[in-house]
């Protein structure tokens, strides 16, 4: 992993072929950012005349960050549960790498999750996302995207000015929703919401973040 | 789309109601009071476990080791003469008097019956007959359970209900007992805990035939047994006519449905889509299936059942449900039963670990509330071997009861795991679920334990 990482690494940093220059940060598809945000998260599963689950306040942190194409999203969720001995406070960490494009922006990696008292504590999944640029419209691809949270989704972007809005499907039923609203220049908010149900489990958060930076 | 507003909206804030019974006293002097009038309290054992002189599978299953040298068995313990209660029922039925008892669950043991295909024991029938004649003379209910986990040698030998051709036999053997006692018997269970035996014999391994990891094969035998009730069902209906209680009904049809609190590990989607899963095999499949007919299970890239079963729907007229304690699962995709299992450390809990977790049997009561069906409780109880927390526990599970009740649960009955300590199954003598305790090396005497006093203040207190 260390050598792919300095593989790429070099890569991002290697002089342009003569005569074609890379595009420039700004003319990526996302740029460097930071959000910070908080959120609640209810996670249950459902059976007729029953539901066991639990409301958690999440706190969550993201940063991304671009070394000419090569990109590091990375991300921090504290998910407190609000009901006394329900489930665990868990931490969940979330590291992906890629590239980004000017219409493309790829990035997959891993979502550890530590749960307190939990046997075993930590719990490891993989994550991906997969963006792309139509013009007005742009589409995301996500598998065990949001920290994992969402199974998969499919979603649509729409600009208007500066805002920017998407709606998308969670497999196997659920949607994903999400806006951003730029308050000046480079700081804005982002709305983020989801809700789906898989098997008998059914997951639905929103979150509210600030925006530092820019891009997608 | 409405519904799914809806799933998101409660899902954000989706608290289950608990009511933090654990660690409360609720006080015995008004403890039954909050019980449904003519609400019935007694207790519950099984033949291989208190009967003792058994000749069955378990009885060369309590012989064997696993693989690594372990016995079979906690301690190698053999059920052996068990509690004697085939030679000591008389003291049996003075422990549940001194209880103030209303209702008695115990099993007939199909083995002792029909010992070789085809050829019946009249006089362990007629030994069942007196029991039942006893038990009701002294006021109390009997309710006869036909399947409490052991099969004759010779059905296990064909495959037990791993096969569909077990039914015809099991219906035989029903309609022998019916015949025999169904002048003096009128609320029959034909299987004790489905799920259990399944998931304890072709999951775990642990119980006879000591499969372990089959999926396939276990959700194969729930179904068997599913379609085996039915047609036991029907069986009993037809044979047993004589209302033994004059309260109208020659027969009540029930089932012991094992219950268990599967709580996520954490709010992982992984954790808590695999809670919902193990959550629907065990303890939704078999109530779904008795309300509809219709057998399904799904074990997702493993077996999909899916059938309809004539008589299965209606074949139940209450549902009793055996509560103990709550299991927190973790995602294992490695292991057949997709999660590992674990107790919650910090809580408060039995001789066996397992954690106690009254507002379980709330949320049960509530839940299965919602088929229609009246309920009993037909297990609860601990493993406690010092004595120090069965009546806490015993009051803490009766105020459960009570909450469901006044939240308009039709809950009718309670009956206690157990009398007296018995051979517990794997973990064999060393778990003590008595109300009464026995000393399996001395006299075997039906010695009170502090909860006794509890539980007839319990009887006493309810109105009738």
């Amino acid at each position: 992993m260390t050598a792919l990482l300095l593989a790429v690494l070099l890569a991002a940093e290697a002089p342009a072929v003569e005569g074609v220059a890379p595009p420039a940060a700004a003319e990526r598809l996302v740029g460097p950012e930071a959000t910070a945000g908080l959120g609640v998260l209810g996670a249950s599963y459902a059976q007729p005349g029953y539901r066991l689950g639990d409301a958690h306040f999440t706190p969550v942190v993201t940063a991304r960050y671009l070394l000419g194409g090569f990109t590091t999203d990375a991300g921090v969720l504290l998910a407190v549960p609000l009901t006394r001995d329900g489930m665990a406070l868990a931490f969940t960490g979330s590291l992906r790498i890629g590239w980004t494009w000017r219409a493309w922006s790829a990035v997959g990696g891993v979502v550890m999750q530590w749960a307190s008292g939990a046997t075993p504590a930590s719990q490891w999944l993989p994550s991906l996302r997969v963006s792309g640029d139509f013009g007005t419209v742009g589409m995301t691809l996500g598998v065990l995207d949001h920290f994992a949270l969402v199974p998969a989704h499919l979603s649509f972007d729409f600009r208007a000015e500066r805002r920017r809005f998407s709606l998308g499907w969670v497999v196997p039923i659920g949607l994903v929703a999400g806006a951003d609203l730029p308050l000046s220049e480079g700081f804005g908010l982002r709305c983020t919401a989801f809700a789906f149900k898989a098997f008998q489990a059914e997951v639905a958060m929103f979150t509210v973040a600030g925006t530092f930076g820019g891009g997608r | 789309m409405r519904r799914l507003v809806l799933a998101a909206a409660v899902g954000l804030t989706a608290c289950t109601p608990r009511l933090g019974l654990d660690g409360t006293s609720p006080s015995l002097a008004t403890l039954g009071q909050g019980l449904p009038r003519g609400f019935l309290m007694g207790t519950a054992t099984a033949a291989h476990q208190v009967e003792g002189g058994n000749d069955n599978d378990w009885t060369d299953w309590e012989k064997g080791s696993f693989p690594d040298g372990t016995p079979h068995i906690v301690d190698g313990d053999q059920s052996g003469l068990a509690c004697d209660s085939w030679n000591r029922f008389d003291d049996d039925l003075a422990a549940m008097q001194a209880l103030g008892a209303k209702v008695y669950r115990f099993s007939v043991e199909w083995s002792r019956l029909e010992p070789t295909e085809g050829a019946w024991d009249r006089a362990a029938m007629d030994r069942y007959r007196e029991w039942t004649v006893k038990l009701r003379a002294a006021g109390i209910e009997p309710m006869v359970t036909l399947h409490h986990f052991t099969l004759p040698k010779w059905v296990a030998a064909k495959r037990g209900f791993e096969t569909e051709d077990t039914q015809a036999a099991f219906v035989a053997y029903t309609r022998r007992v019916a015949e025999a006692l169904g002048d003096t018997v009128d609320t029959w269970c034909p299987f004790n805990e489905i799920n259990v035996y399944a998931a304890q014999g072709y999951l775990g391994g642990i119980w006879p035939p000591g499969v372990k990891d089959d999926t396939a094969l276990q959700v194969t035998v729930m179904a068997n047994m599913l379609k085996a009730h039915a047609a036991a069902a029907a069986a009993l209906r037809e044979v047993d006519t004589v209302d033994a209680d004059g309260d109208g009904r020659a027969t009540v049809l029930t089932t012991a449905h094992h219950v268990r609190i599967f709580q996520p590990a954490s709010h992982s989607v992984l954790d808590t889509a695999i809670a919902g899963l193990t959550d629907d095999v065990a303890n939704e499949a078999v109530p779904r299936a008795l309300k509809t007919g219709r057998i399904r299970f799904s074990v997702p890239g493993t077996i999909e059942i899916d059938e309809v079963v004539d008589g299965l729907a209606g074949s139940i007229d209450e549902l009793g449900l055996n509560y103990y304690t709550r299991d927190i699962l973790r995602a294992d995709l490695g292991s057949a039963a997709l999660s590992y299992s674990y107790f919650k450390a910090g809580r408060p809990s039995n001789d066996l670990g397992w954690d106690l977790y009254p507002d379980g049997l709330y949320l049960m009561l509530t839940r299965f509330s919602s088929y229609g069906w009246p309920i009993s409780i037909t297990e609860n109880g601990t493993a406690d071997a010092t004595d120090s927390f069965r009546t806490e526990y015993l009051a803490q599970h009766v105020a459960a009861i009570e909450r469901a009740a006044r939240e308009g649960v039709d809950v009718r009955a309670y009956y206690h795991w157990s009398l007296m300590d018995n051979f517990e199954w794997a973990e064999g003598y060393s778990a003590r679920f008595g109300l009464y305790r026995v000393d399996f090396d001395g006299t075997r005497d039906r010695v009170p334990t502090s909860a006794v006093d509890a539980f007839k203040t319990i009887v006493e207190n309810i109105r009738r």
